[in-house]
């Protein structure tokens, strides 16, 4: 069941993630949010993007100094 | 599979700064012009925030580039604009509770017009147990009776186009 997670704080950051997509299909199906949002930046893998081709976490963290 | 990524919110949707004014009771104009203490004319949608000496204006027609710490540059769209004299004339709290609710509503209202169905809730960090707002979009293929609890028709996040 694919979902995206976004989380907003109340310092205005926000953190995304993507869940139940395959291959890079997490990076696509998020894309419309994240544009509507704003921009992304330090777009990374974590360690778990190695681990398990099943499950995708697209995880988005605004920290406030942009 | 996981990645990670920043997002910087642009306040860029006229409909969706009232909506969020609204969600938080404050009030809300469009098409003004304000004279803020230190002279700046700024035109575009006021939100009126509690204590705040001047409203925030927000210029969602607004076009500027940034560039970031690695460098590169970006365009972005929609400007914030404010003056609370370094909290002394407005908590700044309060200026980042509507940038939290702005996004929020912005990304519910994409959601709908994408036509997925969404809900939302109010989840601690898991780190430093601040309270946050979670929204969850179901995309085509989802299971919403599982138990990420996706259809919350008590929560009012639920739509479905």
């Amino acid at each position: 069941m694919p979902q995206i997670k976004i989380r907003f704080a109340k310092d205005g950051s926000s953190q995304i993630e993507t869940v139940g997509f395959t291959g890079s299909s997490c990076q696509n199906a998020s894309e419309f949010i994240e544009k509507a949002l704003g921009h992304s930046t330090n777009d990374e893998h974590t360690a778990e993007f190695y681990k398990d081709s099943d499950v995708h976490e697209h995880l988005h963290i605004d920290d406030g100094e942009q | 599979m996981s990645h990670t990524a920043t997002i910087t919110l642009d306040v860029k949707d006229p409909q969706v700064v009232r909506k969020a004014a609204e969600r938080l009771g404050y009030e809300c104009e469009e098409n003004q012009q304000v004279t803020l203490y230190d002279g700046t004319v700024a035109r575009g949608t006021t939100v009126k925030l509690p204590g705040w000496r001047y409203p925030v204006i927000i210029d969602t027609e607004a076009e500027w580039e940034e560039t970031l710490s690695d460098g590169t540059t970006v365009k972005r769209k929609g400007k914030v604009l404010s003056d609370n004299y370094n909290g002394a004339w407005g908590e700044q709290s309060h200026l980042d509770e509507f940038t939290q609710i702005y996004g929020v509503e912005k990304a519910k209202h994409e959601a709908g017009l994408s036509g997925y169905t969404f809900s939302e809730e109010v989840v601690l960090h898991p780190e430093t147990g601040a309270e946050e707002i979670e929204l969850t979009i179901n995309l085509p293929g989802s299971d919403l009776g599982g138990d990420s609890g996706g259809l919350n028709l008590g929560g009012g996040g639920l739509t479905i186009d």
